[in-house]
């Protein structure tokens, strides 16, 4: 990209084609800068640096206008975009596809913004920035990334929106729980057959009308959620812990097993602190039977 | 009709059997060295590239932990990719070349064979083309398993099993095969193959090829495996079990075996991906300690206790387990837990080289009489 001179100018305003993208690139650029860049088409100077300089007479660099790129090119390069977030990659390059109707041309500016010109990755971004609102806000709050915005877009359209709109605003997870968040609901969802299916098992209303606090609302979620997700395991680790609860154990003893159920068999601790404790080990043999109960509960031969 | 849309074969296969055979198909190819490789799976399956033996091609199909039982079979790794599409075929996440390619140099094959074969003359070995693709679904354009047949033929203690969801068997059913070789299907609900095996033989269409075979006088292996749960499994699966075994005779049967759906975890991401519609990754599933997922065990002993209700009903034989006799069809788990095979069997074998004994044991009781009784020592058992 020439620079063609260096000009000083005061009040320079953007080139109206490119309003559109300041929307989403303004907060993702550096906005103290002892210069700024500009280009001139019909004998009109645009500012192509998106911070306010109504004031006095400031330097701008001049830069090339490329008529097939509407002057995107020179806005790249002039705001570093290859420092830019995942998600405001993404959506340049959707209005970008938007404005210029050529993925040829798109792909061009691919590399201004450090990505690798391939239309396999063009597709990619493209469906990133189709994610509805609130999860283009979030991904842009929590610096997403890209590879992390293509888990989101895996998950159909009918089931993001929904997200976007009756859960994401009641809670405030950290991107991995996110992500498994939606990998849950998802699967329960395509299971049951249908989102209000879904709305209907987990109750969401009565989470958010009970609890303000928005982490224990996604603990409550995600509790819910597993036993949902899980129902077997739910279930047998649930007769597990009746059968447990009948053994009577003493305080010093307690019962551990694999909670996914693959590993046959159970743990049994002891902890003994006091001379006394040793005496109760005696309840090994006294309750055999309850503990031979509990091993053929691992069989699973009855529902 | 063919399922290969190009051909490319490697200069140093020009005048190789396989050759001939798309020659008699009516097959074109043309002559490449170093065809680029396919990076998608599916891209490649009509593809085919005759390549040249390369490295060892025998290998042995095993589990990387010990907690589950592999039986221990050799595969022959004559063919990578395959025609078909199945929803959870883990081709979509294992090849790193989609183009099915299939070995020319059949000697090199059988020499490799015959030469582990012949260093362990006492030992029997169940050796399968079938791990990454379909042993049967190229035969009409490559004739592969017929030369394979005839080979297996003259070595005494190899038994060759081609396993397939095809109904291609035409091409084989006239070959002196001296039931050297077990031909056996990967078979399922007929709502699994309708939805979750795309291109593959529909069910009825397997059932009557195992029925040709059986008339063949094949040895035939059936194996319902991946079992995949969905609603009305029980019946699908029942009447699944019993059409197989109206189908051909249990004296020709070398084994059935059982398994449940099991992927590796980055599987998941992949088949929502290739396949949209397919529900499968939907159900529970818990991650194993082979890293596998699969379905909690609780639902996958369900499964497999109804399924072994019906086959003990449908062969006549109240005790599958492999280890109680050897006057019937050796039945086993794939892939799974010691303690399922206890609990559903009554007992396990004490380690994957005992079911491997046990197989020869089966084989050499029940077809191969004049073959030596095989020794535990032999297997390492
Ligand atoms: S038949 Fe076997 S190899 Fe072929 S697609 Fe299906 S699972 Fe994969």
């Amino acid at each position: 990209m020439n620079i063609k001179s260096l000009q000083h100018c005061s009040s320079l305003t953007f080139f109206p084609k490119h309003q559109p993208y300041f929307e989403f690139i303004r907060s993702d650029v550096t906005s103290h800068s002892s210069f700024g860049y500009a280009f001139s088409y019909d004998n009109q100077l645009y500012c192509l640096t998106p911070f306010d300089n109504q004031g006095d007479s400031f330097p701008y660099l001049i830069l090339d206008y490329t008529k097939q790129y509407l002057g995107l090119d020179a806005l790249l390069v002039s705001c570093s975009a290859t420092y830019w977030q995942a998600v405001v990659k993404a959506q340049f390059l959707a209005q970008a596809y938007q404005d210029l109707g050529d993925r040829k041309h798109v792909l061009y500016l691919m590399p201004l913004m450090g990505l690798v010109a391939k239309q396999t990755v063009l597709s990619e971004y493209l469906k990133m920035a189709s994610l509805p609102s609130l999860l283009l806000d979030y991904a842009y709050r929590k610096k997403v990334s890209s590879k992390q915005l293509l888990q989101m877009v895996r998950f159909d359209l009918s089931f993001l929106t929904w997200f976007d709109s009756d859960v994401l605003p009641y809670i405030d997870p950290s991107c991995s729980v996110l992500l498994d968040l939606c990998e849950s609901l998802h699967d329960c969802y395509q299971r049951l057959g249908g989102i209000h299916l879904l709305v209907e098992s987990l109750q969401f209303d009565s989470i958010w009308e009970s609890y303000s606090d928005l982490n224990k609302r996604l603990s409550i979620l995600r509790d819910r959620l597993f036993k949902q997700r899980y129902p077997t395991q739910t279930y047998y680790n649930q007769r597990m812990k009746d059968q447990i609860k009948v053994l009577d154990l003493p305080d010093f003893m307690s019962i551990d097993w694999d909670k996914t159920l693959e590993n046959k068999g159970f743990f049994l601790n002891v902890h003994v602190s006091r001379l006394d404790d040793l005496q109760g080990l005696s309840l090994l043999s006294d309750k055999q039977s309850l503990f031979e109960t509990l091993l053929q509960e691992m069989t699973y031969d009855s529902d | 009709m063919t399922q290969i849309k190009q051909a490319m074969v490697d200069s140093s296969q020009v005048d190789s059997e396989l050759i001939s055979a798309l020659n008699e198909a009516g097959i074109e190819y043309v002559v490449q060295d170093d065809v680029d490789t396919q990076k998608h799976y599916r891209a490649g399956k009509k593809n085919l590239v005759v390549v040249d033996k390369k490295g060892d091609a025998l290998d042995t199909c095993a589990t990387i932990s010990d907690k589950y039982i592999c039986c221990n079979v050799k595969v022959l790794k004559s063919v990578s990719n395959c025609p078909y599409d199945c929803s959870y075929c883990f081709l979509q996440n294992y090849l790193n070349d989609g183009n099915t390619k299939m070995v020319g140099n059949d000697k090199a094959l059988i020499d490799e064979v015959k030469e582990t074969c012949f260093k362990e003359p006492n030992r029997i070995f169940r050796i399968g083309t079938w791990e990454l693709g379909d042993s049967l679904a190229l035969e009409r354009e490559t004739g592969q398993a017929q030369r394979l047949i005839n080979a297996f033929r003259d070595i005494p203690n190899a038994v060759l099993e081609l396993k397939t969801k095809s109904d291609i068997v035409d091409p084989i059913l006239a070959c002196d095969h001296q039931q050297k070789t077990v031909v056996s299907w990967s078979l399922n609900a007929n709502t699994i193959v309708e939805k979750q095996e795309h291109k593959t033989a529909r069910l009825q269409e397997r059932l009557q090829a195992l029925k040709k075979v059986t008339d063949a006088g094949y040895l035939v292996g059936l194996h319902l495996d991946p079992m995949i749960y969905f609603e009305g499994w029980e019946t699908d699966y029942e009447s699944l079990v019993r059409q197989m075994i109206e189908s051909t005779c249990s004296s020709q049967i070398a084994w059935i075996s059982l398994g449940s759906l099991r992927f590796n975890p980055e599987m998941k991401k992949k088949i929502e991906m290739n396949f949209p519609a397919s529900d499968i990754t939907y159900t529970e599933m818990i991650r194993g300690d082979d890293g596998k997922m699969r379905y909690p065990k609780p639902l996958r002993m369900r499964m497999y206790r109804h399924v072994m209700d019906v086959l003990s009903a449908a062969l006549g034989y109240d005790d599958l387990s492999p280890q109680t006799g050897f006057d019937k069809p050796l039945f086993y788990f794939c892939m799974e837990r010691w303690d399922v095979w206890h609990d559903l069997l009554g007992s396990s074998p004490t380690s994957i080289q005992d079911l491997d004994y046990l197989f020869a044991k089966s084989l050499q009781a029940r077809f191969f009489t004049d073959l030596p009784v095989p020794n535990p020592i032999d297997y390492g058992v």
